[in-house]
């Protein structure tokens, strides 16, 4: 579903390289879990699968299609298989949008089906997230934390997207909260069937969810393997510190 | 603009009336007026207010009143022109360039620089002498810097949304570049810009006023408030109503005009400073109106804090509401007390409250025996033996100060060090403890420079700087990476274990805890639901939500894609929102009685160390049975 | 990661906003040259008209074009006018016919000494005010102090002259009404426009100390055993300076364009009533040098509290070395 071969990307302002020779694969119905250190270049990887940032070698191919060879329309249509979920949910809804505005926006940009269908839609995405109906009403500012988080899901499943970005998706959150949107990930998956990349920085986190993991240092991947082999027999030191750091009990 | 509307709004609305006034005496003039603002009886000039003449007569024998009117009339028209003309150029060219970037934001910006910094007034003046007087020339002269401040206020904030992740989500949507300006960018862009123009509307109508006076605005013919007051001034002394109601006018719509624009720009009032300089003041009097009831059991030898039946309240619409209730803990020498819970569960006030550190509008009763202080009550003078590390390192370290100078401020209040030298030799030895490499450099940076494990460093090395018996930490790791999470808690554990000092940490992770703490209390709703050695509460928790807690702790080697057991609804209720449990909605093993019935604290074993307050004890599940 | 180095962070500093003020003082002279061209009216027919005392004849206009230099192209006209500016040369003011520059001279020393005195008043007065209205509990106190200063601020300059005029000069007979003589002729002036200044820097005061105050910082040094007037000194005041710092500076440089009402008011003989002559009678020269001297002190003021703001911040010091 995703294929990132030889990917480095930076910043042009400062000439800074960010990522470097980074080749990963997503499977369709996979998760792959990326982990590491903030700073360490995982959200500018998301920024180059989604498009959103241009890599400066290397390719980003989705459902065999280079992302960065795509322009104007033919770029708009293709974005509705890559959507991405980010950690911090408050910023990325809009303060003026009821939960069912914002879920509407994406059907209306993409003209899909007529009014009455895409109320049907918001109320069918409502339900796909475990939301109340009448959390539909509210605004961003009336929601709690698990709420955005489940809206800002919801609205990037509301295209029916082949592949997920999620970029420290549940960072914010209580444990308990995180445990819920977690298990809803996993449910959603098993449902939707769609590839799954699963940023975090916490590998407890991941390990619990990801078929896969992959574990990033430096811009590098520096690991990657099935989640059990990665947990259980670290090959690279940093993810042995990484293991070593992590909240047990 | 969706805040501004729903804020109870009966005291702006009674601001806005001389706007109102100004607008109907300005757009209704012709129909109001008694007479011709232009016409005059001679014979009947500078006569005092009467019947016929409300406002008097000025010296050619004209309506004072309708010559006031037929000024508003004219000022308004001025400056609904000049307001038009500078929103629709400001907000337009400011979001567009903002949202555009590059080499025309980066020109516009600096073309607005140079209007902003330029004195209004004067551009008017000398616009209006280079092309003489009139209307048009007016609404030139003060459109041409009054556009200024809109563009730079709508390119602020679209520049500040461009490359947020609302914008990103909304590209990934596949949203145009129209859709996002005009949907996304323009309207929040056009709320302050209107804020804005509620205070511009009053330095319009004044800068009007002001030229008109200085006989360069509205010429004679026409009645204009400036241009009444400098013709009226010969006869000032005798005919007083020509004096008043020009000015009072003008200074009626300015003076709404400001105000209505400070409350709209500000939020709600802060807590008076007199509260945060003198909070025991207030504490005493809320105290004696409510006693606290203390029943329990004597402290044990070498506690440090003792905290008994601590309940914090906050006033609101309907009198106090409690947000924490019958809180009691104590934590010994060399061990470290954890309180754990969801986000609003009171965990932080219920670490923070004895020391006085929570709003000053919080009422704190109850008792917190520091050694054999009291701290709630008299202001706790004893806070310099307690050291406290909070959350946000960036926001509890003053931005304009070095690291060193908090220290060394630390260390004098605590009565060390002596000389500056000496001072900062304190300062770089308790950097140093705290585990930042070269303690003298750092000293000399601004917390801007530290990454956020450095500033945690440099927090817990201020805290240390009282030579404290204890501790508090609140949720001192949460916004950190593991393994700099990690580290950190070594040092605290470290610390402990080294100066045989008392510690609160504050956490709504179970896991992150365990690492470090002796005993833990679980906190739900503003109450201890179950307290008691780390070990016991991990292996044999008892209360359905200590139980919750710990199945929400992912565990590395899990098969992939294994559920979390959750509990369902969420947190957030308070100490008194429910008769009986507070987490009974929420609860499994819930019965009716649970409903109504609240349960307390009470001893599982025999060393009474491990305390729940649970009706059914499930981790004991005959004496479950038996009660119910 | 290296320790800043504090000198050279500030250098870069200063030499970034003496850059930026001396662009933005040239865009000023700029606009100022460019009044020229957009007057109604010739400046040539005018200055020989006044010249000859009646209208004067097309070769008299022509003689004077070319002696003003009027026959250049504008960039030249500006390059002139800006030199000539440098060295206290404004040209001829075509309503006497005198030297501007000398004119400017012996008027800007007027306007000088009553900016001085109502800036020194209106800080000190606003100061106190607005430190009062920070510390004081909410109450009927609070409450009026915030209510006149708003007050004040909303008056207008000319009217509250009328009325000072009205109630001490004419009522009461304590004051002379105008002129500049002896010091009693000083009073008036100085406290209509101080007054204002004072109310506008007494709001930002309240609002501001009572924020920085409100800060987790000061939870810290709370916390950390540091008592209340080491936390305003340290804490409060410095966080709240920047503001406090702008207005003050933008009040200051206001009062250089409030004595244009002022001293039309109070009949004072300094550059802000020969700015309104200057307008009233379309004398260019005279308007671009009153303009360009006003206008540029308040730029100056305004440019000097940002160095000293940004030299404060040690955030935006290093924003600006970058």
């Amino acid at each position: 579903m995703l294929e990132i071969e030889s990917v480095s990307a930076g910043y042009a302002h400062d000439g800074t390289t960010v990522i470097e020779d980074v080749t990963l694969r997503v499977a369709a119905g996979e998760i792959v879990g990326l982990v590491g250190e903030s700073g360490c270049g995982k959200s500018t990887l998301a920024r180059v699968v989604t498009g959103l940032h241009r890599p400066s070698a290397g390719t980003v191919r989705v459902a065999g299609v280079d992302v960065h060879a795509l322009r104007g329309r033919a770029l708009r249509a293709h974005r509705r298989q890559v959507q991405m979920v980010f950690q911090d949910p408050y910023l990325t809804l809009s303060p003026r949008q009821t939960v069912r505005q914002a879920l509407t926006e994406p059907l209306t940009i993409h003209r899909v089906g007529d009014a009455r269908s895409r109320a049907a839609r918001v109320s069918e995405l409502l339900d796909l997230v475990e939301l109340d109906p009448q959390v539909g009403d509210r605004r961003r500012g009336q929601l709690s934390g698990g709420q955005r988080q489940r809206v800002a899901i919801a609205r990037a499943l509301a295209l029916d997207p082949r592949l997920l970005i999620c970029d420290e998706p549940v960072t914010a959150l209580d444990v308990s909260v995180q445990a819920k949107v977690l298990n809803l990930l996993c449910d959603l998956r098993d449902r939707l069937d769609f590839g799954c990349l699963f940023i975090a920085h916490d590998l407890a986190v991941v390990s619990q969810l990801a078929d896969r993991i992959a574990v990033m240092w430096r811009g590098r991947i520096v690991e990657q393997g099935p989640t059990a082999a990665v947990t259980t027999d670290p090959r690279h030191s940093y993810t042995r510190l990484l293991l070593s750091a992590t909240p047990t009990m | 603009m969706n805040g501004l509307l729903h804020r109870p709004g009966a005291r702006t609305a009674l601001i806005a009336v001389p706007l109102v006034l100004f607008a109907v005496a300005g757009g209704l003039a012709p129909l109001l007026a008694p007479a011709d603002p232009g016409v005059g009886d001679l014979a009947a000039s500078l006569r005092p207010p009467s019947p016929q003449h409300p406002l008097g007569t000025d010296q050619l024998g004209r309506d004072q009143l309708s010559r006031l009117l037929y000024g508003a009339r004219i000022s308004m028209t001025i400056t609904a022109a000049v307001l038009a003309i500078s929103l629709a150029i400001g907000a337009v060219v400011g979001a567009t360039v903002g949202y555009l970037g590059g080499w025309a934001d980066w020109v516009v910006a600096r073309v607005i620089d140079v209007v902003v910094s330029l004195p209004g007034m004067l551009v008017a003046l000398a616009v209006i002498g280079a092309r003489g007087p009139g209307v048009e020339s007016l609404v030139l002269a003060l459109s041409l810097w009054s556009w200024a401040p809109y563009a730079r206020i709508a390119r602020a904030r679209v520049a500040g949304m461009r490359g947020s992740p609302h914008m990103d989500a909304l590209r990934l949507l596949g949203a145009g570049r129209v859709r996002i300006i005009g949907r996304h960018l323009l309207p929040p862009a056009l709320a302050p810009c209107l804020v804005y123009a509620s205070t511009d509307v009053g330095t319009i109508v004044l800068g009007v006023a002001t030229l008109s006076f200085l006989g360069l605005g509205v010429a004679p013919p026409h009645a204009e408030w400036g241009q009444m007051l400098i013709e009226g001034q010969p006869f000032l002394g005798s005919a007083w109503w020509l004096a008043y109601p020009p000015g009072i006018a003008v200074t009626a719509v300015v003076f709404a005009s400001n105000l209505l624009g400070e409350r709209l720009a500000s939020g709600e009032e802060a807590p008076s400073l007199l509260r945060l300089a003198f909070p025991g003041r207030i504490r005493r009097a809320a105290r004696s109106a409510r006693p606290a009831v203390v029943a329990e059991p004597a402290a044990v030898q070498d506690s440090v804090l003792v905290v008994r039946d601590l309940s914090v309240a906050y006033p609101g619409d309907g009198g106090l509401r409690r947000v924490a209730a019958g809180i009691s803990y104590e934590v010994r020498r060399g061990q470290v007390l954890a309180l754990v819970g969801e986000t609003g569960s009171g965990k932080t006030t219920a670490a923070l409250a004895p020391f006085g550190l929570l709003d000053p509008r919080a009422v704190v009763t109850g008792s917190a025996m520091l050694g054999a202080r009291e701290l709630v009550g008299p202001v706790p003078r004893e806070r310099r033996r307690v050291g406290v590390v909070f959350q946000d390192g960036a926001a509890a370290l003053n931005p304009l100060r070095t690291i060193g100078a908090h220290i060394d401020e630390a260390v004098r209040n605590a009565g060390r060090g002596g000389r500056r030298g000496a001072t900062r030799r304190v300062t770089e030895e308790l950097l140093g403890t705290a585990g930042l490499p070269d303690p003298a450099m750092v000293a000399h940076w601004f917390p801007h420079q530290l990454s956020g494990g450095m500033r945690q460093r440099a927090q817990i090395a201020m805290a240390l700087a009282g030579e404290p018996e204890l501790l508090v930490a609140d949720e001192p790791t949460s916004a950190l990476d593991v393994t700099v999470q990690a580290q950190l808690l070594d040092l605290l554990a470290g610390l402990r274990d080294e100066l045989d000092m008392a510690m609160v940490v504050v956490s709504h992770d179970l896991a992150v805890v365990a690492r470090l703490a002796d005993s833990v209390a679980v906190v739900y709703a503003g109450r201890i639901v179950e307290s008691g050695p780390l070990e016991t509460l991990i292996k044999a928790p008892d209360h359905p939500y200590t139980r919750g807690l710990l199945d929400a702790v992912p565990r590395p080697g899990t098969a992939p894609g294994t559920r979390f057991r959750t509990m369902p609804g969420r947190s957030g209720i308070g100490p008194d929102d429910t008769a009986g449990c507070g987490f009974a909605p929420r609860c499994a093993f819930a019965t009716p009685a649970c409903t109504t019935e609240r349960p307390v604290l009470e001893p599982l074993d025999p060393s009474a160390a491990h305390r729940s307050a649970c009706l059914r004890h499930p981790s004991t599940s005959t004496t479950t049975d038996g009660t119910c | 990661m290296k320790a800043p180095d504090r000198l050279a962070t500030g250098g870069g500093y200063v030499a970034r906003w003496a850059l930026d003020t001396a662009g933005v003082l040239l865009t000023m002279s700029v606009g100022t040259f460019a009044l020229v061209l957009f007057a109604r009216g010739d400046p040539a027919s005018v200055l020989a008209a006044t010249r000859a005392g009646r209208p004067a004849t097309p070769e008299q206009i022509e003689a004077v074009r070319v002696e003003l230099g009027l026959d250049a192209p504008a960039p030249v006209r500006y390059a002139r006018w800006l030199a000539g500016a440098c060295t206290g040369d404004f040209g001829l003011s075509l309503r006497t016919n005198l030297p501007v520059g000398s004119e400017v001279a012996d008027r800007l020393g007027v306007t000088l000494g009553l900016v001085a005195g109502s800036a020194v008043t209106g800080v000190v007065v606003g100061l106190a005010v607005g430190v009062a209205g920070a510390v004081l509990p909410r109450g009927v106190l609070r409450g009026a102090l915030r209510a006149g200063a708003l007050l004040v601020t909303s008056v207008p300059v000319f009217w509250l002259s009328y009325l000072m005029v009205l109630v001490f000069a004419l009522r009461l007979g304590l004051v002379p009404t105008s002129g500049m003589a002896g010091p009693e002729t000083w009073i008036m002036p100085i406290a209509v426009l101080a007054l204002p200044t004072a109310g506008v820097l007494s709001r930002v005061v309240a609002v501001t100390l009572r924020e920085a105050l409100d800060k987790p910082y000061v939870r810290a040094a709370q916390a950390r055993g540091s008592g209340m007037p080491s936390i305003v000194l340290r804490d409060g005041l410095p966080n709240a300076a920047g503001p406090i710092l702008s207005v003050a500076a933008f009040g200051i440089g206001g009062l250089l364009v409030s004595t244009v009402v002022v001293e039309e008011v109070f009949g004072w003989p300094g550059l802000g009533s020969y700015l309104v002559h200057a307008a009233g009678s379309r004398d260019v020269p005279a308007l671009q040098a009153a303009t360009l001297v006003l206008g540029g002190g308040f730029i100056l003021t305004n440019r000097c509290a940002d160095l000293v703001q940004g030299l404060i911040d040690p955030r935006s010091r290093r924003r600006w070395a970058r």
